[in-house]
């Protein structure tokens, strides 16, 4: 028997497990955030229909996110052909997406540094990685935020408070 | 800390490079080539030396395309991929500045993936296999373009520019010969100059940043620091010439591998909605989006104070005041560059920009991919704050 047969890569379960927990999260995250002025405003500069994939390569973790009615619906990826998908958003390996969703870099930084792919449009690149910035404002506390986002938007207390509940309300709720 | 760095271009540079060209064809198996250029390039007899190259050669010149307009247009690229499909060619040679090098890049899309519709393969990554040989000879000291993986071509049809990012795009030799931009008249010069220039301390600057790109900015820089003025001077100083094309090809590698930032970001916008000259928009916005990012990276921009000015006055100038004089010697070069060729250093000075464009420059600015880069964020605000300035 050849002895290569018996040397098999072993794969980061724990990682696996977190990075599934936060696509699914954050796919939930996407579906609220029209919750927020400046992220709607920025999904409106999407076409209708438009759809993207955020995925983290040989993890077969994914998430496909559609434009609907000038809000964001997740896809189920067995329903969609990747001809279908506008633009791919890919974490080159797992490694790179727990940095970035471990908060340790930011996507900009991770992007920088050619650890994601982009197959598509550079300017939508660009909107989505903005809504993305914006989500991470309402979803993490400030002190692990300012690590992540180049400047720290100024928004009045009440107005931050009130949307990130109303985005975790949805989120956990499912709607 | 992690990075990455490609540039498989081969670089063949100094004098005489140019008669390398065949030589450099014949080792990757090509027949015949063809030839796009420009018509300045043909009218300044720059077109001959490259076709003398050819004498006794094994490649044949297949044809010379000459009518690349000054802004890469997407029919252009198509009417030529026709030519290169009807004349059996196997090579392209691009001969020009940013313009014909991008044009160029197009047409080996099209003619590598046997198509005619260019907007397929626009985007980042979107091309899966090498494209066909392809030699560039810059006659610019100033795009860059010969050593990266961008095309930029314009597309009439909506009124767009379609951006093209691929490592397949660079090309498989650059010819780096003083001949070829003997020729460029001082104004081009200085602004192709002060475009690389920024290129230069943009990627010294800007996120992507890391040791191997900083070696080639720093050394970029220097080159054109010492050069620059003496050739716009003196435009027949042949060793200027050829160290300003070095310093440019070096501040194309870095910018290739660590990108750019917010000069470029705001730069596109307006050459996109006011027709003015890249480098000239360069060299205007550089001085005061450099004082923008002085809160986050005043360290990295104090660092160039040494390959701008060397280390005499390096070293007698104190660690926090480096930044600041790294902007007054910006606004020195500019000074002089304005008194010996007339390079605008302000927006209001180029007569094409008006006050009342400064929200639509502002608007694209915002979906420019550049900005990803820039050490500091920046909105619709903080973008026309800075319009207002440099006005």
């Amino acid at each position: 028997m050849d002895k290569m047969e018996n040397i098999k890569p072993k794969s980061n379960f724990l990682k696996r497990i977190y990075l599934s927990f936060i696509m699914f999260f954050l796919g939930r995250a996407f579906r609220s955030s029209n919750i927020d002025k400046n992220i709607k405003k920025q999904i409106l500069q999407l076409p209708e229909n438009f759809s993207f994939c955020l995925k983290i390569e040989r993890a077969n973790i994914d998430l496909i996110i559609e434009k609907k009615n000038n809000r964001f619906i997740i896809v189920n990826s067995k329903s969609k052909r990747d001809e279908d998908i506008d633009l791919f958003i890919i974490f080159k390996n797992i490694e790179r997406a727990f940095l970035v969703f471990t908060f340790q870099i930011s996507a900009f930084l991770s992007y920088a540094q050619n650890g994601l792919i982009i197959k598509g449009d550079l300017q939508k690149t660009m909107i989505i990685m903005k809504i993305l910035t914006l989500l991470e404002v309402y979803l993490l506390p400030k002190f692990i935020a300012k690590r992540v986002i180049k400047r720290y938007p100024k928004w009045i207390f009440f107005y931050k408070l009130f949307n990130r509940f109303l985005i975790y309300f949805r989120i956990f709720i499912g709607i | 800390m992690y990075f990455e760095f490609y540039n498989p271009v081969k670089i063949c540079a100094g004098d005489t490079a140019l008669s390398n060209l065949s030589n450099e064809l014949e080792f990757l198996n090509c027949k015949k080539c063809l030839i796009i250029t420009d018509n300045g390039i043909e009218k300044s007899g720059l077109l001959k030396y490259v076709i003398d190259s050819f004498y006794n050669a094994n490649v044949k010149i297949g044809d010379i395309f000459t009518d690349i307009p000054p802004d890469s247009d997407k029919d252009v690229v198509n009417k030529i991929a026709d030519i290169y499909r009807e004349k059996n060619c196997d090579s392209i040679v691009a001969v020009g500045g940013g313009s014909v090098i991008d044009t160029a890049k197009g047409v080996n899309i099209l003619v590598s993936e046997n198509s005619s519709d260019l907007m397929k393969f626009c985007g980042a990554n979107i091309l899966k296999k090498p494209l066909k040989p392809f030699i560039v000879i810059p006659t610019t000291s100033g795009t860059g373009s010969e050593v990266t993986v961008v095309a930029v071509i314009a597309n009439r049809e909506t009124n767009s520019k379609m951006l093209f990012l691929s490592p397949f795009l660079l090309p498989n030799v650059a010819i780096i010969d003083p001949v070829m931009t003997l020729t460029l008249p001082p104004f081009l010069t200085a602004a192709t100059a002060m475009d690389a220039l920024t290129h230069a301390i943009e990627a010294y600057i800007c996120i992507g940043k890391n040791m191997l790109s900083d070696a080639y900015s720093f050394s970029a820089i220097k080159l054109l620091s010492k050069n620059l003025i003496n050739v716009v001077k003196k435009p027949d100083d042949r060793n200027g010439r050829l160290n300003l094309a070095l310093a440019s090809t070096m501040a194309g590698i870095a910018f290739s591998n660590s990108m750019v930032g917010l000069v470029h970001t705001i730069g596109h916008s307006v050459g996109a909605i006011c027709h003015i000259h890249h480098g000239v928009a360069m060299n205007i916005l550089l001085p005061y989006v450099l004082e923008y990012n002085l809160p986050k990276v005043g360290n990295y921009i104090g660092e160039l104070l040494l390959p701008l000015v060397g280390e005499d006055i390096f070293v007698v100038t104190p660690t926090n005041e480096r930044p600041a004089k790294v902007i007054e010697y910006i606004r020195y070069l500019q000074k002089n560059l304005f008194d010996l060729v007339k390079l605008p250093r302000k927006l209001s000075e180029t007569g094409k920009v008006l006050e009342s464009q400064f929200e639509e420059i502002a608007n694209l600015s915002l979906k420019d991919a550049s900005l990803a880069y820039n050490p500091e964020d920046a909105d619709i605000e903080d973008i026309i704050e800075i319009l207002k300035k440099a006005f």
